[in-house]
């Protein structure tokens, strides 16, 4: 089939890959504290929940929207975490947190998809929605997680890589399968590309933006979930950045946020240079101000180097 | 066709002066305190900054863009201004004109970014509003120096009997951006860009230009709300003023502005501006605490938004 071989084609992760491995290599040669694997691991934890926000993000970018909400709903998660867990056990909060998470996906979509809102400031909206309630449940950091939810997250390895990245891999495999192979994911490219063509090829267009929507603040909540075994405490304000730094990712993924373009390995390449920078910059030994102008200036020439390679293709598809 | 579309502007933007006052009065009735004029100046002064963001904002929306980078722009200035005016008389008007400035240059930065790169425009701002924190930081060294001078703090806090002088300052901005936007060619320009692109392009119309000067009065009107954030404070802060972005992005759609570009009028940044201001004070004044702030702020930008969505679908299927 031609069209899946275009669609691969399509995905410009090629100039996020080089800026990740640039960065890699220069920590790997002339920094000694970031070759230890005690390093490495750690890059990884740090990368998790940017990564799993940014699977989620991807799905509402390809359907031409953006989910601004996924960092209030990651503080949302921990908050219910930290305030339930400890008092009706483990499943019972897990069960009240996935289904809060669904809500917030469910009123995201709806309002996308049947009332045609725009998805920026609707988005917007449930942020702040998400924000009071989750200051509601827990106004200040804080709250009780239990030492074996903890430790059965951070501190069970598995070849010495500890659970907290594992459940990333498992998830980014799950849903790149689910992008790459479904009907699902398919469906999500054509709305992306062309909302009135997909209806009028028979494509549910409401259902399957509703299930995008449901997708992001599910890979949210799941972030959620696992950050408070890291931090091992609730605190309302721990997801906030992960709401640009997800969109960021996915852009310099080569994901166009016109929807349509893009793909799942692109997004994870993103959220893996995102991810590392600070880490990197810091092992560097750049001052924290001025990886603010570096973070920013690699996030510009990265996604504009994608767009120059995207022109470039489409001038040579033509 | 063009009267239709013309009704519809006016419109927008006389539903959401509608709402303001009819939420001013329900206020009034539910607190009598409320229609004391000496609250509501307070209100309309703490509003001024969001308002002045909020002009900028609407050029940049109009062009069916967006610009993230008000908040640390805002941030920026208030620390720059400060640190040339050092509380002193003489160096003031110097200290506005050379923040304005940069404020300016930050904003060509970015409208650069978005016609010169093609970067969408929300990636753009959002690396450069990451870049101009770096920038701050680095300039201040982390320690903010100076403050207002008393002529900026008359500016900023001052009033003349009960209105507070900073209504000048906005009215006049106001005043300038409904003149720009209606009267010239490149106000025109603006909406056609945002209309419809391809065409705006194929009757002769300079895109790229216009687009790149959108941005520059985005920046320039954050820089002078940053001036005035100084003068209402009286020394600089690192971070107040980072909420800006969204907010002035939510206001701009409370006041009948379209993300979706070339419509509504910059007279919405006041009515937009003011609601939300003004949903805040009688929320504080009936001791919700945040959490219940952020849910009732929420909750009413979505609702506006939906019924703004649905009057726009009626008029575009009549």
């Amino acid at each position: 089939m031609p069209k899946k071989e275009r669609q691969s084609k399509r995905e410009n992760w090629q100039s996020a890959l080089f800026a990740f491995t640039a960065l890699f290599l220069a920590a790997f040669i002339f920094s000694d504290s970031f070759r230890t694997s005690r390093n490495l691991i750690n890059l990884l934890v740090q990368v998790t929940p940017l990564g799993i926000l940014t699977i989620g993000q991807t799905f509402a970018v390809l359907t031409g929207g953006i989910d601004l909400s996924v960092g209030s709903t990651v503080s949302l998660a921990t908050a219910i975490a930290a305030t339930t867990m400890s008092k009706i056990g483990i499943f019972g909060s897990l069960s009240i947190i996935y289904g809060v998470g669904i809500l917030v996906g469910l009123l995201n979509g709806f309002a996308v998809a049947w009332l045609q809102m725009n998805p920026f400031i609707t988005t917007l909206a449930t942020m702040v929605i998400v924000k009071g309630l989750t200051l509601y449940v827990l106004p200040a950091p804080g709250g009780l997680i239990p030492y074996e939810y903890v430790k059965a997250i951070m501190y069970t390895d598995l070849l010495g890589i500890p659970v907290f990245v594992w459940c990333f891999a498992g998830l980014a495999v799950l849903t790149i399968l689910l992008l790459y192979k479904t009907k699902f994911g398919l469906n999500i490219y054509s709305i992306g590309g062309n909302k009135l063509a997909a209806v009028l090829s028979g494509v549910r267009v409401h259902r399957t933006l509703v299930l995008a929507y449901i997708m992001s603040s599910l890979m949210a909540t799941t972030a959620g979930v696992l950050m408070t075994a890291r931090i091992s405490c609730g605190d309302p304000l721990v997801g906030d950045p992960y709401t640009l730094d997800s969109i960021g990712a996915v852009a310099v993924g080569g994901v166009s946020l016109a929807g349509g373009q893009g793909g799942l390995i692109g997004g994870l390449t993103g959220a893996f240079l995102i991810g590392s920078i600070s880490n990197i910059l810091n092992m560097l030994g750049i001052t924290p101000y001025w990886q603010f102008i570096l973070k920013s200036l690699i996030i510009i020439s990265a996604i504009g180097l994608a767009i120059r390679i995207e022109t470039i293709q489409g001038a040579r598809e033509r | 066709m063009k009267e239709s579309l013309k009704k519809i502007f006016e419109n927008r933007l006389l539903f959401s002066i509608l709402t303001l006052v009819l939420f001013v009065i329900t206020s009034g009735i539910i607190e009598p305190n409320y229609f004391d004029l000496r609250h509501i100046f307070t209100v309309v002064q703490q509003s001024a900054p969001l308002i002045i963001v909020t002009i900028g904002q609407i050029f940049v929306m109009l062009t069916k863009g967006i610009d993230l980078s008000v908040g640390s722009i805002v941030i920026f200035t208030d620390v720059f201004a400060a640190s040339l005016i050092m509380g002193e008389n003489e160096r003031t008007l110097y200290g506005i004109a050379l923040s304005l400035l940069v404020g300016a240059l930050f904003g060509t930065i970015n409208g650069l970014g978005v016609e010169i790169l093609k970067l969408p425009p929300l990636v753009m701002t959002l690396a450069s509003s990451i870049g101009i924190q770096g920038v701050m930081l680095l300039y201040c060294g982390g320690f903010p120096r100076g403050g207002a001078s008393k002529f900026l703090k008359f500016i900023g806090s001052g009033r003349w009997g009960i209105v507070p002088v900073s209504i000048s300052f906005w009215l006049t901005a106001l005043i300038i951006a409904y003149w720009i936007l209606k009267k010239t060619k490149f106000g025109w320009t603006l909406y056609f860009i945002g209309a419809n692109r391809k065409a705006a392009r194929l009757v002769g119309i300079k895109c790229r230009l216009s687009g790149v000067f959108a941005y520059t009065f985005s920046g320039l009107f954050a820089a002078l709300a940053g001036v005035v954030i100084l003068g209402y404070v009286g020394i600089p802060s690192l971070v107040l003023g980072d909420d800006y972005t969204l907010a002035s992005i939510a206001s701009g759609v409370l006041g009948g502005v379209s993300l979706s570009g070339g419509s509504g009028s910059v007279l919405g940044a006041f009515s937009g501006g003011l609601l939300m201001r003004f949903i805040l004070t009688l929320l504080t004044a009936f001791n919700i605490s945040a959490a219940g702030k952020n849910i009732v702020q929420g909750a009413i930008i979505f609702t506006m938004v939906a019924i703004l969505t649905l009057q726009e679908r009626k008029g575009g299927s009549s």
